[in-house]
């Protein structure tokens, strides 16, 4: 009988615990980069932002989320490394190397949802610092160019 | 274990005082069930027979059902270890790549491991990001990295991707 109970009880637990797994499964969505924002996003000499919904609309996305990271060569191998990742499939707007290593690239995402467009931003700059940026919504790559290039503050 | 009379004469004695032991009664139904019955005995031999052959039927029912609760025992083992081996997993999975939770709210910015929810600051470093990404090839390459031939190149063929990447706006 105690044997059941003790089942029983971490069946329960199970089941409390597998929803939130299979959401935060879903949340990380299916590109790599997502990974540097969960293993980076609370360290020292990071800075990691994340806007939704209501605060962007004026912006036609609906998810705005980046991480900067500096003095940190495992995380620009790691993040180049997704970034590889991600290419697959991904639009091509911009991509400079140098070393034959990414250090600025505009990706085009293939969307999950018809509309709904994916950006990755990548820069690193000449002081080793990372730039990554992730933007999610109804905007297209022209909507995106002019709010890189007219400067806008979000 | 063979037993000498005198010792079943005592255990028959205690048998019928309520006084013997599990053991002592399977010992006094062996010796019954032998042919070392003295004569003098031999009227309990009846007895200890019956009471040997009720047990034989009794013990197989028990048997069987102690089989089916060892093998729900094992299941439950199992089950309760497959449980346990999933929450593990669960739980050493969540430490080290900790889901891609919202870390205080839905707008925020996480600066050296610390939650700032202030919508300004939020803001102000959302745009910091953006616009590093959106500086120019020639603010990435350091001077002294690239001469101002090698930069041209770059610009021409950022215009040539700028322009293919227009037609193909278009032809969409």
């Amino acid at each position: 009988m105690k044997h059941i109970r003790y089942a029983l009880l971490l069946l329960l637990t199970l089941c409390f615990l597998l929803p939130e797994e299979l959401y935060a499964t879903e949340t990380q969505k299916d590109l790599k980069i997502q990974d540097v924002f969960i293993r980076y996003g609370k360290r020292k000499n990071v800075t990691m932002v994340e806007l939704s919904k209501e605060m962007l609309e004026t912006y036609g996305m609906t998810l705005y989320k980046s991480i900067t990271i500096k003095n940190d060569p495992e995380a620009l191998r790691f993040t180049r490394q997704c970034l590889k990742a991600d290419q697959n499939g991904a639009r091509i707007i911009k991509e400079i190397t140098d070393d034959g290593g990414i250090v600025s690239a505009y990706y085009q995402m293939p969307g999950k949802e018809k509309d709904i467009n994916r950006f990755v931003l990548f820069k690193v700059n000449t002081r080793q610092v990372i730039t990554l940026v992730y933007i999610e919504g109804e905007l297209d790559s022209d909507d995106l160019i002019t709010l890189l290039f007219t400067r806008k503050d979000l | 274990m063979k037993m000498k009379v005198s010792d079943i004469d005592n255990l028959i004695e205690r048998y019928f005082e309520g006084e013997t032991t599990a053991e002592d009664e399977r010992h006094l139904r062996a010796f019954f069930a032998s042919n070392a019955v003295p004569e003098r005995l031999s009227s309990y031999k009846p007895l200890f027979a019956y009471f040997d052959e009720e047990i034989q039927k009794v013990h197989p029912l028990r048997l069987n059902v102690n089989r089916v609760w060892q093998k729900k025992r094992r299941w439950l083992y199992v089950l309760s270890g497959a449980a346990a081996a999933i929450l593990l997993v669960l739980f050493l999975n969540r430490a080290l790549y900790p889901s891609d939770q919202r870390y205080c709210s839905d707008n925020y910015v996480v600066i050296n491991g610390r939650c700032y929810t202030d919508i300004h600051t939020v803001r102000a470093m959302a745009a910091e990001a953006l616009h590093e990404v959106a500086t120019p090839v020639d603010e990435y390459f350091p001077k002294t990295d690239i001469n101002d031939s090698e930069r041209h190149v770059v610009d021409d063929q950022l215009k040539e991707l700028g322009s293919m990447f227009n037609d193909n706006e278009t032809k969409e």
